[in-house]
């Protein structure tokens, strides 16, 4: 196995004074490599991700464990330290991707704030950059885009800029929070196709939340699967969707309903 | 579904267009006819942006139609009135994609459930409660998240929550736009149960927009499948595994990512660049990116034709479907 570029250690995490929604969960996420966690609704994947930035919803506190990032644990970092690290070594896509989004500003203004937040370059060259990244998600009307305020956009078209944006970084850790979900197929084929590359080209490492299997089955190395906030298994993705050991996991497998093909009669 | 099929919603040659800065046009559904059956599942299916959410929303008359008409049980209603449009929202609900909006940060779920028995039932705190407790736990969550606020829930509850408000008032139609995008497969699998229980109890029509392709095979009757705004092929949905012939419908069931598929095969992208709903060309809407693409489709645009029973096509080179 790679070098560990993240390793969670024993995390527990807790809102207020509610059941834990993640309880000791460990492993580790090697560098270059793409892993995937999937799993149950509410089973904590998304606070468990949103932890590593520092960036849980409210109420949500880290009880006990270790995050570590470069050697460096992140669970004691001050929000200034965290801030620093937050777009420019690890960048997220939320879920609700779209709503992150503010809807009273045009697309444009915002991708090139975001973009000049963390890079020093001129606003056209942002734009520029923006426009690119947006192409390469199947916006060509990439122009239109971003003269556009969020609710001009379908929902896939509002997930893609979310997309567009947390990849124009070239951060070393991408964490994407379910960021297929409003794609069609052919679309979310080439996101996909573009996460590869993210990885590929610039070594990349992607931790993503999906609940598509399929996805999952395809891009990732790694697979790791929660349930009731605890991690069930982990694995080499071979492994978990070829021989799953454990029964949820097994039971995730087969409720995936798979597409029928081919000539009948 | 021959015998005595009634149509419960009738759409005639019906257009949505936006107007953008510089006096620019954006046609985001174009001159779609459709009939939806009663008790039929109707599910739309085709590329993001292509118009699916704003045709369920203007089937639901969130959105006004540019032009044609829209028949909802005989009745015209594409040119209601905001204060005609009351009676008609307990008849048709819609179910967004994005569960995350739905909700208001400081209402509590039980309020949120509450409105509609309150608002339309005209009943009291305490009977609303009552029959929210029962509404969540028809989609299997306990009592306890009706004094949670909206940020407590994963997106997963959220959307359950948003599916059992929309049932509250038992409409005769009911959208779903991507409802079960936000779920994991098994809470899907209850959802889709939920939607099917639901079905037979009520015969409750639904148009489910998806993306998920396996899942329209297995829970709907009929799909249309739409490019840019048109419809370019309607069928049982059953066949779309092995009569879908348009060449975008194709790509599409190419692109699906099996959980068993082989992992190292290439990923299939769609060549080309999806056009622009802006300035369309008066061919057809695909011709850019189809492998079968010939001088008469970029010339004119395909009709929406029968090529056999229960399968339309809008393709120059099917029309006759010599498929065999
Ligand atoms: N701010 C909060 N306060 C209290 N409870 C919360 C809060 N945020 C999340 N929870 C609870 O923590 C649990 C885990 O939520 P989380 O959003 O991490 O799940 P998830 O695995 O991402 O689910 P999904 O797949 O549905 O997005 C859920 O039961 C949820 O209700
Ligand atoms: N209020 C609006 N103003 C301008 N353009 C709009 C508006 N609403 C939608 N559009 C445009 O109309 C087209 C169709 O959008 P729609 O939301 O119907 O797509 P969709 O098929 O639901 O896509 P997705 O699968 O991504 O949700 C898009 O190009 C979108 O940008
Ligand atoms: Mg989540
Ligand atoms: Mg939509």
């Amino acid at each position: 196995m790679n070098e560990k570029l993240l390793e969670i250690k024993n995390l527990t995490i807790r809102y207020h004074n509610q059941k834990t929604a993640v309880e000791d969960v460990s492993f580790n996420v090697p560098q270059q490599s793409i892993v995937a966690i999937v799993g149950e609704s509410g089973s904590g994947k998304s606070t468990l991700i949103r932890s590593i930035i520092g960036l849980m919803t409210s109420g949500g506190t880290i009880e006990s464990g270790e995050i570590w990032f470069q050697e460096k644990n992140l669970v004691t970092y001050s929000n200034q330290e965290m801030h620093e690290i937050r777009g420019n070594k690890i960048s997220m896509i939320f879920q609700d991707g779209g709503s992150y989004l503010d809807s009273k500003k045009k697309i444009g203004y915002q991708f090139v704030e975001t973009i000049r937040s963390h890079l020093k370059i001129s606003k056209i060259a942002a734009r520029e950059k923006a426009i690119e990244m947006l192409k390469q998600l199947c916006l060509c009307d990439a122009e239109r885009v971003m003269n556009a305020y969020p609710f001009m956009l379908s929902g896939g078209m509002c997930q893609r800029v979310a997309i567009a944006m947390g990849m124009t970084m070239n951060p070393q850790l991408l964490l994407a929070d379910e960021p297929t979900s409003a794609l069609d197929v052919t679309i979310q084929a080439q996101v996909v196709r573009q996460m590869a590359e993210l990885r590929n080209d610039y070594g990349t490492t992607i931790l993503l939340v999906t609940h598509n299997m399929g996805v999952a089955a395809y891009l990732a190395d790694y697979v790791v699967v929660m349930k009731a906030g605890q991690l069930v298994e982990w694995g080499a993705c071979d492994q978990i969707i070829d021989h799953p050991q454990d029964p949820y996991t097994r039971q995730l497998l087969s409720a995936v309903p798979e597409l029928k093909v081919g000539c009948v009669g | 579904m021959d015998k005595q099929v009634k149509t419960i919603l009738k759409l005639e040659s019906v257009s949505k267009q936006y107007r953008l800065e510089k006096n620019q046009n954006l046609i985001a559904v174009n001159e779609v006819s459709l009939n939806l059956y009663q008790g039929e599942r109707l599910a739309i299916v085709g590329e993001s942006g292509c118009g699916k959410s704003t045709l369920g929303k203007l089937v639901t008359c969130i959105e006004k139609v540019s032009d044609g008409k829209i028949y909802f049980k005989g009745k015209d209603i594409s040119k209601l009135q905001r204060g005609q449009l009351r009676e008609l929202r307990q008849e048709l609900q819609i179910i967004f994609q994005d569960p995350f909006n739905v909700f208001s940060p400081r209402m509590k779920i039980g309020a949120f459930l509450n409105e509609p028995f309150i608002n339309y039932k005209k009943m009291n705190k305490n009977t609303a409660r009552e029959e929210s407790k029962r509404m969540l736990e028809a989609v299997e969550l306990d009592q306890s998240y009706l004094d949670k606020f909206p940020h407590q829930l994963s997106g997963g509850e959220l959307q359950r929550v948003v599916i059992a408000r929309a049932m509250a008032l038992n409409p005769s139609l009911i959208v779903c736009d991507e409802v079960t995008s936000a779920l994991d497969v098994s809470i899907q699998k209850q959802i889709i149960e939920l939607l099917t229980k639901i079905h037979q109890e009520t015969g409750m029509t639904n148009l489910f927009i998806s993306h998920d392709l396996a899942l329209v095979q297995s829970f709907c009757d009929r799909v249309v499948v739409m490019y840019l705004g048109n419809i370019v092929e309607v069928m049982k949905s059953d066949e779309l595994g092995h009569t879908a012939h348009h060449p975008y419908t194709q790509e599409l069931l190419n692109s699906v990512f099996s959980v068993h598929g082989d992992r190292k095969k290439e990923i299939n992208v769609l060549f080309g660049e999806p056009p622009s709903p802006m300035n369309r060309s008066g061919g057809c809407p695909f011709v850019k990116r189809c492998v079968m693409a010939c001088e008469k489709c970029l010339l004119k645009m395909p009709e929406l034709k029968k090529c056999k029973d229960n399968h339309l096509i809008a393709c120059h080179r099917l029309e006759k479907c010599e498929i065999k």
